[in-house]
């Protein structure tokens, strides 16, 4: 008996413990991601998945820019949209963070992209459109962090550089992209760069090689960022009749609005007074979702998988208008804003004679052609006029819930980089946010 | 023998026969003609009513029973002599009694149980390896017998039984709607992450406790707002509290440790009922009828003092939308048995509704066990429950669809005659009823388990078993009216999750007797037990959505113009080995050590195996000679359990994705960690178990000290490195300790009256100890001025830091902080130059989410043999949240607290500006504390002489009130809402429903 107990145990801890210690048992897979070693059969996928990296914000991107400057005002439920809308947000609360920390991963992507590409294709990555794709990508996403006028990191963990190193770092990026696509006899890429670059030199003041770049960008030409039914349009989705209405148009330019059953009017061109086709907005005379605020909505997109221009033709036309404005060209610059309005049937502007009214007849311009894509802060910005603008409001008495002094006019860089990345010194008080 | 056995099967059902043919046909029946038998009924001392459930053994045999419901046992094959036959049953003292049974006799032993607030000598089963009285552990093992516990009160859910009624397990309603989930969490918050549920078995079985949202999971996401606002079902509600026998929880790794590597949140272990050997069919029929309803204390009640443009009077949703939610339930269960086999069957069907609906719930539940004395020394127990349970889920909380949210939220000077609400999010509240959401669950749980005793002193006990569950769900936007994202032309979402738990378990102990190795201590007995567990818990997600309808009458994703989906897994496989020894020294001291060894699939590939390690010791102390004293046990215990990381963490992954047009895309996802440990929990107790008066009254008292090691963290990389997901890593520390009172009485017993009274009470203390290297300096400001709104008068006294506190950061936590502390900006004054509120510039501490203190006091008082009144009253005190509706509603300009400031006719005023500018700039943070009537229960013992004529014994008649009232400050319809509160109880409220009030009349019955 004392044998048979001491086997019973023994046999016993024996299963126990050889169970226990079969590995394989505990093995799992799974089949929902992919390794990094399954990527190298699949380059397409991580092209587009790098472009579309880029893509998936540029909506974020265009409501946080129109919220900053004088577009679009809060009507809706979410406390980021209001603190945005009336300049209270600060570091830490931003609700633009998720922006930039995509193009930051999106850029890191593009690299690890482009090194796996020359590494898995070797001779054959130089002239490959995957690798054109990935070089613009990484160009343009240098470009749009340049456009936050605020600091940002040049590398994965790097320090900090200012915008203007970001804009430097688009250019030879974008540079490389073109040769890279000219390579690869990908025109769609290559103009898609050289529109990208015009854009950079415009934002580093450099008017005359803007010029020359934005020259070379064919009439028709335009580079989207595409959403689909899984990445859908959140301009769309958030601002939009129809669905969530956390954003309207701002009241500034309610006066330009008429009240319409159908959703096919146009706002009014604020010099002319002429509907503006490049501008179809839509108001019912219902109230947002705040209960409270007259929704205006924008109607440049409709449908929730609506692309957004991000480069185009017509503003490579705005840039060589703007390269004639800085050198005192107004009627250049007039005539090429004249054939802007006349394709899409406006009266034509005479000729200015003070840089007040050619500025004026410009971002006028700037606001219609890129309306809705998040250039009009920009401008702001860059002519310095924010300030004087949230002054002007309610015809020049100010806003007193968007007061003109103190509200920030940048795009903040993101805080999850400097609390994450030990090269950066998280100190607030070094942080870019300046304001008005 | 055997003819008598089989006279008896034909009061059995088909199933219990065919078990018999079985048993039968597998050899002789182990009983000889030498035998005798032991037969009696057990009463209640205090009230003469027979008591069910209690376990009578025959000392030094394995020959026992338990009572029928009629207080019966029947012991047959007992070899003749001489015993002690002792009772035993929780909540009873123990007794005991010499009888002599013959051969071919019947002997007979009644026994009268004194009610105890105590007792040492109960048997408990979970997380002991083996069957072990009460007075030989030296942890904290919490026992319910529901059975009891539903003769009194009416309980619709496995949930409500946890209420309150053991110390240290918060077991919350959160979410209103019928069948939305519930907090139940054990001891504090002991994870960053994982989660906060303790693992649940159903004899033996580990079984799937779902309590959040789960279409997150599923890859392929809805239009809008998850199925129902997030709060997701809980399939907690699958469970039949008619089909419960008893419940032991396990409250942390002092008492866990042989469970593993998902213990640490603690171990609940429900009981299933059992029949009772050589009894007739006893059969229990019981039903309730009543209804919920919510308290009509939404913060709408000016609405009707407003009118809109067009002159109608705005709705109050207090007045319209809260209505009378019925409630019917059904159960007939018939548990009986022979010498060789015993079976409980029972059936039952409930409906209940919810107070704003359409939600409700259809749950049908089966359930047969059968037990087979196989042989003198081989028992074999199959269970089978099953369930199909449909909910149409109420659309509430964070949710653009929600109906209570639509209701609140509107502007009553909006209001029109066809939205009298005044308009709502964009969606009407008619428009949001027009939408139906279902889950649809169909589950077997079910088990076999063997007990083999080929020595007395040796047993073998084997289990397997399986939950396996397919949750549909599915929900359909019609076409033609106006949903917020969606549009007019209607949407369909279906689901399914598919869910296998298998477990395996075995278990052996071995009892020895050393001798007297150690003179100190006499005989040195003790028990050895070593054994395996092992669990594969495969998930699947699939979820597909149909857009946009050509028109009215097609409701199928395929009949939509465009559909997507997207399917999800999660696997994960857990294999453990373990050895305990307990020494009996004397007849006083136990001394238990063990050890339990883990392999995990979710460990990283590189980390191996995990050990936890116990040790136990109680000392029952010698009070014979110490007045009062009863009973005494002192016991401490060190224990560690784990949690293992989800299923995939330890993986490098880049996901799939959608983009551009329409094309295949991947990008970073999750960096992984092939080092990747189980969170470790180690918990220190040490408590005091007291019973005086002759055991009427109980005292249990524990202290107990966790520390989570190696507590996952969620570490983001900058975004500059590319990966999207945070990389878990094992480098926090948590620390909760605690202590735990339990008081139970019987106050006063004098015949026609009893008054048997208990309190319990909770304090636990939740802190971050570490939060690793990449912890990062931070500044936490303390104000001068008061945080209350008013309490300075210029900017220049308001928002002024008069001093800062410095500790480590990561995310959302500090170091020396709970975790779900409130750190945000908040208004500290009014500032009269401006005629603004002051916010504080930066972001200082307001409080915990989750309760320091529980309370919970019990009254049970029985009039005589047929009437009882039972009444609970509980209490939280220590938790804040951030306020989101109170500052949503007025944002909305829809709350009274703005309301009430407007002008007749709805003209703003300087005081309704001063609100909007308040709750404009953050929402405020409240108090949670409250105190509320939880149960109130009047119950008729129906004399048998009344039913006695229909044949029917033991009608009990119930009138009960559940959530009844409950005093706050909270400026909210209900402290405790909460719109996902399943795994987590987070910091904001987010238009959770508030749970409503029941009331029931319930009819038990047996014959």
């Amino acid at each position: 008996m004392k044998m048979n107990r001491k086997s019973g145990i023994l046999g016993s801890i024996l299963i126990a413990l050889s169970v226990g210690a079969c590995d394989d048992i505990l093995t799992v897979q799974d089949p929902q991601a992919y390794t990094s070693s399954d990527l190298d059969f699949a380059l397409p996928a991580i092209a587009n998945g790098v472009e579309g990296t880029l893509h998936e914000v540029m909506d974020n991107f265009v409501v946080y820019q129109s919220l900053l400057g004088d577009v679009y005002q809060h009507t809706g439920t979410w406390s980021g949209y209001d603190e945005t809308d009336h300049g209270r947000f600060q570091y830490g609360t931003s609700a633009m963070d998720g922006t930039h920390n995509s193009w930051l991963r999106g850029r890191w992507f593009a690299n690890d992209a482009a090194d796996r590409i020359t590494r898995v294709m070797e001779g054959a990555a130089a002239t490959d459109p995957k690798m054109a794709q990935v070089k613009m990508t990484e160009g343009l996403t240098d470009l749009m962090i340049g456009m936050t006028f605020c600091e940002s990191p040049l590398v994965a963990s790097g320090p900090t550089a200012t915008d203007t190193q970001n804009l430097e770092q688009a250019v030879t990026n974008l540079t490389e992209a073109i040769a890279a696509a000219k390579a690869a006899n990908n025109s769609e890429y290559e103009y898609a760069s050289i529109a990208g670059l015009a854009e950079a030199h415009l934002l580093l003041g450099n008017y005359a090689q803007a010029a020359a770049e934005a020259a070379k960008v064919p009439a028709g030409f335009s580079y989207d960022a595409v959403f689909n039914e899984e990445d859908r349009n959140w301009v769309v989705l958030v601002t939009t009749k129809g669905f969530n209405e956390a954003a309207g148009l701002m009241y500034k330019w309610w006066p330009k609005i008429d009240k319409t059953t159908t959703q096919s009017s146009y706002m009014r061109d604020p010099l002319t007074d002429e509907p503006d086709p490049r501008m179809p907005v839509y108001f019912d005379g219902e109230v947002a979702t705040d209960n409270e605020t007259p929704h205006y909505s924008q109607y440049k997109y409709a449908l929730e998988n609506a692309d957004i221009p991000m480069l185009h033709s017509d503003g490579m036309r705005l840039i060589e208008a703007e390269a004639k404005y800085r050198t005192g060209d107004y009627a250049g610059m007039t005539t090429i804003l004249n054939t802007l309005r006349a394709a899409v049937g406006l009266t034509a502007f005479t000729t200015p004679t003070d840089d007040a009214t050619a500025q004026e007849y410009l971002l006028n311009e700037r606001f219609a052609e890129h309306f809705m894509e998040g250039r009009r802060r920009n401008d702001l910005h860059r002519f310095g006029l924010m300030k004087s603008v949230f002054a002007a409001l309610n015809g020049g008495a100010g806003d007193s819930e968007r007061p003109a002094t103190g509200r920030p006019t940048k795009f903040s860089m993101t805080d999850s980089e400097p609390t994450y990345n030990p090269n950066i010194n998280n100190d607030l008080t070094q942080r870019c946010l300046p304001k008005t | 023998m055997r003819t008598r056995w089989l006279n008896r099967s034909r009061e059995m059902t088909g199933a219990v026969a065919v078990m018999a043919a079985f048993a039968l046909a597998l050899g002789p029946s182990p009983l000889d003609a030498q035998t005798g038998t032991l037969t009696g009924t057990i009463t209640s001392a205090s009230t003469g009513q027979p008591v069910n459930g209690v376990q009578v053994t025959v000392e030094g045999t394995n020959y026992g029973s338990l009572t029928n419901t009629a207080g019966r046992y029947v012991v047959v094959g007992v070899p003749a002599g001489t015993y002690t036959i002792q009772a035993l049953s929780v909540g009873y003292r123990t007794e005991t009694t010499e009888t002599s049974i013959t051969s071919g006799g019947t002997a007979t032993a009644d026994f009268s149980m004194t009610v105890a607030a105590v007792n040492l000598d109960e048997i408990v089963v979970t997380g002991t390896a083996g069957a072990v009285e009460r007075r030989k552990i030296g942890t904290a093992v919490a026992s319910l017998d529901v059975s009891s516990i539903a003769e009194a009160v009416p309980i619709e859910s496995f949930s409500q039984i946890l209420e309150g009624r053991i110390p240290g397990v918060r077991s919350v309603g959160t979410v209103g709607g019928v069948g939305t989930t519930r907090v139940l969490k054990v001891r504090g918050t002991d994870s960053f992450s994982l989660g906060q549920r303790p693992m649940i078995y159903i004899d033996g079985v580990r079984v799937d406790t779902q309590g959040s949202e789960w279409v997150y999971s599923a890859g392929g996401s809805t239009t809008c707002c998850a199925f129902s606002g997030g709060a997701g079902e809980d399939r907690l509600s699958d469970l039949n509290p008619e089909e419960i026998d008893r419940v032991e929880v396990l409250k942390g790794p002092a008492a866990s440790t042989l469970y593993g590597s998902e213990a640490s949140g603690g171990v609940i272990q429900i009981f299933t009922k059992r029949g009772r050997s050589n009894s007739p069919a006893n059969f229990t029929l019981s039903s309730s009828v009543g209804y919920n309803r919510h308290r009509a204390n939404f913060p709408t009640t000016l609405r009707s003092e407003f009118s809109g443009p067009d002159g109608t009077v705005a709705w109050d949703p207090n007045e319209t939308l809260i209505e009378n939610g019925l409630i019917n339930t059904y159960d007939l269960t018939v548990d009986g048995g022979g010498e060789e086999v015993t079976y409980f069957v029972s059936g039952g069907f409930s409906y209940e509704e919810g107070s704003i609906k359409p939600n409700d719930q259809k749950r049908g539940n089966l359930r047969v066990n059968l037990n087979w004395t196989a042989s003198e020394n081989m028992t074999i127990g199959v269970t089978s429950g099953y369930v199909r349970n449909r909910i149409w889920s109420l659309q509430s909380g964070n949710n653009w669809l929600g109906i209570y949210t639509n209701a609140l939220l509107t502007n009553p000077l909006n209001a029109t005659k066809d939205e009298p609400y005044g308009g709502g999010l964009d969606v009407t509240v008619a428009d949001g009823q027009a939408i139906s959401t279902y889950s649809d669950t169909d589950r077997w749980t079910g088990s076999v388990n063997l007990n083999w005793t080929p020595l007395p002193n040796f047993t073998h006990k084997a289990t397997v078993g399986l939950d396996a569950l397919n949750d549909q769900k599915s929900r359909t936007l019609p076409f033609g009216r106006h949903y917020t994202y969606i549009g007019k032309n209607g949407e369909r979402n279906i689901g399914y999750r598919n869910t296998r738990v298998f477990t395996g378990d075995y278990l052996a102990t071995l009892d020895y007797s050393l001798g007297d190795v150690l003179s100190f201590f006499g005989d040195i007995g003790g028990s050895l037990a070593f054994g395996g567990q092992g669990y594969w818990n495969v998930q699947s997600y699939s979820m597909a959505t149909g857009k946009d309808f050509a028109g009215e009458g097609v409701t199928t994703v395929g009949g939509a113009a465009r559909s997507f989906g997207g399917e999800s897994f999660s696997e994960d496989i857990n294999l453990g080995a373990f050895v305990q020894n307990r020494f009996d020294l004397t007849n006083d001291l136990f001394v238990t050590g063990a050890v339990r060894i883990d392999g995990n699939s979710a460990f990283g590939v590189n980390y191996g195996f995990q050990i936890y390690p116990k040790a136990d010791v109680a000392y029952n102390l010698p009070v014979s000679s110490v007045p009062v004293v009863s009973s005494a046990k002192l016991r401490a215990a060190i224990g560690m359990a784990g949690k293992a990381p989800g299923a995939f963490a330890s993986f490098q992954t880049y996901s799939p994705n959608t983009v551009l047009e329409d094309l295949a895309g991947v990008r970073p996802s999750n960096p992984g960690n092939d080092m990747l440990e189980p969170e470790n929990k180690v918990e220190q107790e040490i408590g005091l178990d007291l019973g005086l008066f002759n055991d009427r009254v109980g005292i249990v008292s524990t202290y107990y000290n966790a520390k989570t090691q190696n507590a996952l963290l969620g570490i983001a990389l900058p975004p500059s490195e590319g990966f999207s997901s945070s990389q878990q890593r094992n480098v926090g520390e948590i620390q909760n300790q605690g202590f735990e009172f339990q008081f139970n009485a019987t106050a006063l017993d004098v015949g026609f009256l009893r008054w048997q009274t208990g309190f319990n009470y909770e304090w636990n203390e939740n802190k971050i100890l570490d939060l690793g290297e990449t912890a990062y300096a931070d500044s936490i400001p303390v104000y001068a001025a008061n945080m209350e709104n008013g309490a300075c008068n210029s900017v220049a006294t308001c928002d002024v830091v008069a001093s800062w506190i410095h500790v480590n950061r990561l995310g959302g936590y500090r170091e020396g902080y709970p975790i779900g502390a409130i750190f945000r900006r908040g208004v500290i004054g009014w500032d009269p130059t401006t005629s603004g509120h002051v916010r504080t510039t930066y972001n200082p501490f307001w409080g915990q989410s989750y309760p320091g203190h529980m309370a919970s006091f019990f009254n049970d008082i029985a009039l005589g043999s047929s009437l009882r009144l039972g009444v609970q009253v509980r209490g939280e005190w220590g938790a804040s949240m951030v306020n989101s509706d109170r500052g949503y509603g007025v944002r909305q300009l829809a709350y009274d607290e703005y309301l009430q400031h407007l002008a007749p006719g709805g003209a703003t005023t300087a005081q309704s500006d001063s609100t909007l500018n308040y709750h404009r700039l953050g929402y405020p943070v409240d108090s949670r504390d409250n105190i509320r009537l939880q149960e109130v229960t009047l119950t008729w013992q129906v004399p048998d002489a009344l039913m006695g004529g229909l044949g029917l014994s033991r009608t009990s008649i119930s009138l009960s009130g559940y959530n009844l009232h409950w005093w706050d400050d909270c400026n909210c319809p209900d402290p405790n809402q909460q719109y996902r509160g399943g795994h987590d109880f987070s910091t904001s409220p987010f238009l959770g429903v508030p749970q409503p009030r029941r009331f029931l009349l319930a009819v038990r019955t047996r014959f």
